[in-house]
């Protein structure tokens, strides 16, 4: 595959990646999924807790994100853009499959929970501190989940977690806010 | 920042998430293929149309077949695909299908979708395929206040079926109240979430559930159930809910 570069080498943003491949380059947007495709697997995990899962929509999304560029708004990030294509696509997955994928979720992020090795002396501690926190996310109103989903546990900043899901970066802030609340009260109580 | 966002991240990064796929050839390979070109899309008379959306909706509601139902909805030459982030996020976690355009949801129920002539077109139109139920979205503002944290100021659900008399397991604390909307009986449910049933066009008993913990007014017109879920109070709900007509 072709690698787009600026004159001293580094690697073109996203924004010259896009005009390459409206210009119709595969291999610019090649390199666009290459860029993004950990964060697209992570995003549409969070949402169906299955990774063969994860990995076709977000193919999908990205599939779909190259048919849709023309009306992307190339004065905007394009992180944002994609995350929402792959939230929808994830989205109507999880509709088609209804409760299964839900229960899914949960295993999967079960299993990830388990998976995870802290110090040997903080061990027990640790492990229960962050079920009882999954749980807390888990209980959380679906607009405060999503922002601290995307926020916290995929890593967006407040303005892509904003135009991701389409809300201005104020209400991200405030369902953030109402959301660590909860969260620290649902802790303290479990302490 | 604080003990618990530290906590959040924490648990991000110690997350087990999968390996990352190297998605990029399988991506070039797709976008490269020529499109396959689309059929010319098969006419079906309405009344044909709507006895398959009736039995796919009844096996839609069987779960074991819910996968292949949805793969049914393709025979009726009706395409739903998201090209875009023609969803900007709003209402995106309540549940209530795919977002669709205005003509994308006419064509997949055997009834004329009603607007209200009193607010701007919806944000967001969602379609249930398996149940062809069409929920339109407006976000909040000054007039619709937000509805918890959803960012939604009002939702209005439309579906065929009788809902006379479907109210159910609405919460001890609800005020329910019979409710008129022009010539139409119905209720009035304020005072949280609740469960509802009702008879859909193929005469099965259906159970849904309010999506927002707002004030709901639910009222049939012409065997098409009308919901409207906002924080309005009954007389606002009641003027946005008699000026609906067909657009």
């Amino acid at each position: 595959m072709k690698r787009f570069a600026n004159p001293e080498g580094r690697p073109l943003d996203d924004r010259a990646l896009i005009r390459a491949a409206k210009a119709g380059s595969t291999d610019a947007y090649g390199q666009l999924v290459q860029q993004h495709q950990a964060l697209a697997q992570r995003v549409a995990y969070l949402v169906v807790g299955d990774a063969s899962e994860a990995e076709d929509l977000a193919q999908e999304a990205f599939v779909k994100a190259f048919r849709a560029l023309d009306r992307f708004d190339e004065s905007k990030p394009f992180t944002p853009w994609l995350c929402t294509i792959v939230r929808n696509e994830a989205r109507n997955r999880r509709r088609r499959f209804g409760r299964q994928a839900g229960l899914q979720s949960r295993l999967a992020f079960d299993r990830a929970l388990a998976a995870i090795v802290p110090t040997p002396e903080a061990a027990a501690i640790e492990a229960e501190q962050r079920e009882q926190l999954w749980t807390a996310i888990s209980h959380l109103p679906p607009g405060q989940r999503a922002v601290i989903q995307l926020r916290y546990l995929a890593g967006l900043s407040e303005a892509e977690t904003a135009a991701t899901l389409g809300i201005p970066p104020g209400t991200v802030k405030s369902r953030a806010a109402r959301a660590l609340d909860s969260l620290g009260t649902a802790l303290e109580a479990a302490t | 920042m604080n003990t618990t966002e530290r906590r959040l991240i924490d648990l991000g990064e110690r997350l087990d998430w999968p390996e990352t796929a190297d998605l990029t050839k399988a991506v070039q390979d797709r976008v490269s293929a020529p499109r396959p070109t689309h059929r010319p899309q098969r006419r079906l008379s309405w009344a044909v149309a709507a006895a398959m959306i009736v039995a796919i909706s009844f096996l839609a509601s069987l779960a074991p077949v819910r996968q292949a139902a949805a793969g049914l909805l393709g025979i009726l030459g009706i395409r739903i695909e998201q090209t875009g982030p023609i969803v900007d996020g709003l209402g995106f976690d309540l549940d209530l299908g795919a977002a669709v355009t205005l003509e994308e949801a006419q064509a997949m129920v055997d009834f004329p979708l009603r607007r209200p002539d009193n607010l701007p077109p919806p944000d967001v139109i969602y379609l249930d395929p398996g149940k062809a139920i069409v929920s339109m979205v407006w976000s909040a503002n000054d007039d619709l206040p937000d509805v918890g944290d959803t960012g939604v100021g009002l939702i209005l659900t439309q579906f065929r079926g009788d809902s006379g008399g479907f109210v159910k397991q609405a919460p001890p604390d609800a005020t329910v109240i019979e409710a008129t909307v022009g010539d139409d009986p119905g209720f009035w449910i304020e005072g949280g979430p609740h469960a509802l049933t009702y008879v859909d066009a193929a005469g099965e008993v259906q159970s849904d559930t309010t999506r927002l913990a707002g004030n709901v007014l639910i009222w049939p017109h012409l065997g098409v159930s009308h919901r409207l879920e906002s924080m309005l109070d009954l007389g606002a709900s009641a003027v946005i809910a008699e000026s609906l007509s067909v657009p």
